[in-house]
């Protein structure tokens, strides 16, 4: 709000001015400066207001003037709203480690546990039968590269003692030498 | 414009308990503009003016219950708005002091601060005009130019001869119309 004088409705002002220098006759009295809007309107209240705690004020300093050094500040609070402490926080991240931890090592234990091998599963198999199922190639290639491993036997031939077994011979009944042969076959 | 009671009935609820504070608001209401652009002319900043004025209309508040109708009204409560004008610009000097800076420069610093200012214009060059002046010679300016105060008046209110004011006002005018063509 820009504040307005009316002009100089004195005469006897303006003609003074004029008498001082013919300059002032360029000039109004118009007050360039503002004032916030409903300023003059709020300011009895205001003042009002003012005129109360002052009142409050020199009560208080005739009775108690301690009182009044003694700043009215609140000391008091509000609980704040509840927050989720920075323990309860612990407690949860420390739970979970805990249930990783264990998962953790009941998986390795799991996973390290010692194998039994059910050797009669290979005591039972048919060797003849897996041999079959070989190639012969594979065999034979099998031998050249473990050749130092597999060592003929050593077959020894037992001489043979003619004259013991023809008199041996001599000495049997025919029908024991039939039952030998028959044996044998 | 609002009409007002005149002094007399204003200051007759104001003694009245029963309509006391209806005699005081309106006293303020009747005399809160002038006295605000007494203070305001001053000290030129709002905040400062404001402070000063509710000040002030404490202290009226305070004088009336003592209020002996042995001057007017309205220059009694000149007489305070302009003596605790007077003594804050005193004490923003002292404080201006300690901090190195500089009292009538500070001044016309916030005058051109304000909103709208605008230095090309004649009526912004007045308030830097009148800045310029020592504090006395501003107030018996202010006083004669703006609120149209008679000399008598001037002189209950300032406790100045009123040929003393009216010189200060010549030369006052004088300087302003310098500063002015000057600047």
């Amino acid at each position: 709000m820009v504040y307005h004088l009316p002009m100089h409705n004195n005469t006897d002002i303006q003609s003074e001015l004029e008498t001082i220098s013919p300059f002032w006759q360029t000039l109004d009295a118009n007050m360039p400066y503002q004032v916030p809007a409903q300023y003059f309107e709020q300011l009895h209240v205001i003042v009002r207001a003012s005129i109360e705690k002052e009142a409050v004020y020199t009560e208080l300093e005739s009775v108690a003037p301690l009182l009044n050094t003694i700043p009215k500040t609140n000391v008091f609070q509000k609980p704040a709203a509840k927050q989720k402490t920075p323990i309860y926080h612990f407690t949860k991240w420390a739970v979970a480690a805990v249930f990783i931890g264990i998962v953790a090592v009941g998986a390795y234990i799991f996973n390290n546990k010692p194998q039994k091998i059910d050797y009669t599963a290979y005591m039972n198999v048919d060797q003849t039968q897996l041999l079959q199922t070989i190639s012969d190639s594979t065999l034979l290639s099998y031998m050249d590269v473990h050749e130092n491993l597999i060592s003929t036997p050593d077959i020894s031939i037992p001489e043979y003692d003619l004259e013991t077994s023809t008199s041996l011979i001599e000495q049997s009944s025919d029908e024991e030498l039939l039952e030998y042969i028959e044996s044998s076959n | 414009m609002a009409l007002h009671l005149d002094d007399t009935s204003l200051l007759a609820q104001f003694q009245n308990p029963s309509t006391k504070e209806k005699g005081y608001t309106g006293i303020v209401k009747k005399y809160q503009e002038r006295l605000y652009w007494h203070i305001r002319r001053m000290l030129v900043d709002h905040e400062d003016t404001n402070d000063v004025l509710q000040s002030v209309l404490i202290k009226i508040w305070n004088g009336l219950e003592n209020f002996r109708e042995d001057s007017k009204l309205f220059t009694w409560m000149y007489r305070i708005a302009t003596n605790e004008t007077l003594t804050f610009i005193e004490k923003q000097k002292k404080r201006a002091t300690v901090s190195l800076d500089q009292g009538t420069d500070g001044f016309q610093d916030k005058i051109k601060a304000e909103a709208n200012f605008n230095e090309n214009q004649l009526v912004w060059k007045l308030q830097l005009a009148i800045k310029s002046l020592p504090e006395k010679q501003q107030l018996v300016f202010n006083l004669r130019y703006y609120d149209e105060m008679p000399y008598h008046q001037m002189s209950e209110l300032l406790e100045t001869s009123e040929g003393a004011l009216k010189a200060s006002y010549h030369i006052a005018a004088q300087k302003i119309e310098e500063f002015i063509k000057n600047n």
